[in-house]
C-alpha cells in the first residue's frame, strides 16, 4: 500500500513539474507556445484571411449586417490582440539583443 | 363763571395731554429688525423672536428711529455692542469677506487645483514597445488591402 502510495505521489509531482522541464526557456509550454512569434505572425494572417471570407459572405448576403458587423469587430479585437503581444515580444527581442 | 371755568379747562386739555410719539415708519422698522440675530434663540431674527432681549432690541432699534439714526448707524450701535455675529447677514468685508468668496473660490479654483495636482503627478507607463488600437488596426485594413489584392478582389 506505501509503494503504491509513493509511486501516485511520484506521477503527480512528475506531472505538475513537467511543463516548466519540458518548456525551455524557463517558460511554460502553453506559454512558449502562445508566444511564438511565428505562431502569433500566423494567427495575424489566419484573420485576415477570415476577415475577407467573412466579407465576401456578406457582400453575398450569405450573412446579415449585423452578423458581419460582429464578426469584423470580433476579428479586428483578435488581430489588436495577436498584435501587441507580438510587438511585446519583438520588445523584449529587441531588449535581450541590446544586453 | 361755571362756563367760563368750564371753557378754560377745555382750552387748557391739550396741554396735559402726553405728546404722541413720532411714527416710526414699520416697514423699515421689520427691515432693520429682521437684519438683527436674536440672541437667545436659535436661527431667529429679533422681528420674530418673543425673548426678552428680542424685546428689547426691537424697542432700541424704534427708540433710535425715532432720534432719526440712520439703517448703517443702528446696525453699527448693535454690531459695536455686541460684535458682527449679531448680524443675521455676515458682513461682506475685510476678514468677513472669506465666508462670501471663500466657497465661490473653492468651488472654482478647487478643481483646477485638483487637475493641476494630478497633471504635476502623473506618470507615464511604459508601452514596452506594444502599439496603440488605432495604429494595429491601420495595419490590419492594409494587410486586407494587399490580401484583397493578391486574390483579385479589387
Amino acid at each position: 500500500m506505501t509503494i503504491v502510495a509513493l509511486i501516485l505521489s511520484a506521477l503527480v509531482i512528475a506531472a505538475v513539474v513537467a511543463p516548466f522541464l519540458t518548456g525551455g526557456e524557463r517558460r511554460l509550454q502553453s506559454a512558449l507556445f502562445s508566444n511564438s512569434p511565428e505562431r502569433l505572425k500566423a494567427e495575424k494572417q489566419s484573420l485576415v484571411s477570415r476577415y475577407l471570407e467573412d466579407e465576401q459572405a456578406f457582400v453575398k448576403k450569405r450573412i446579415n449586417k449585423i452578423m458581419w458587423v460582429q464578426r469584423r469587430q470580433y476579428l479586428v479585437n483578435r488581430y489588436i490582440d495577436a498584435a501587441r503581444r507580438l510587438d511585446y515580444l519583438n520588445h523584449i527581442e529587441r531588449e535581450e539583443a541590446n544586453h | 363763571m361755571r362756563w367760563l371755568s368750564l371753557c378754560l379747562l377745555l382750552l387748557t386739555l391739550p396741554a396735559f395731554a402726553e405728546p404722541e410719539p413720532p411714527k416710526v415708519d414699520e416697514k423699515r422698522f421689520r427691515e432693520i429688525a429682521n437684519l438683527l440675530r436674536c440672541p437667545t434663540c436659535q436661527g431667529l431674527s429679533v422681528l420674530e423672536s418673543e425673548a426678552q432681549f428680542s424685546v428689547q432690541i426691537r424697542d432700541q432699534v424704534k427708540k433710535q428711529m425715532e432720534e432719526g439714526k440712520s439703517q448703517a448707524e443702528i446696525l453699527g450701535f448693535f454690531t459695536d455692542r455686541y460684535g458682527p455675529w449679531i448680524l443675521r447677514t455676515p458682513p461682506s468685508d475685510g476678514i468677513n469677506a472669506l465666508v462670501w468668496w471663500g466657497p465661490i473660490a473653492l468651488l472654482v479654483l478647487g478643481p483646477i487645483l485638483i487637475w493641476i495636482f494630478v497633471w504635476r503627478h502623473r506618470q507615464t507607463v511604459p508601452s514596452f514597445g506594444v502599439r496603440s488600437s488605432e495604429v494595429i488596426v491601420s495595419e490590419m485594413m492594409a494587410d486586407i488591402e494587399v490580401e484583397k489584392k493578391k486574390r483579385g478582389l479589387l
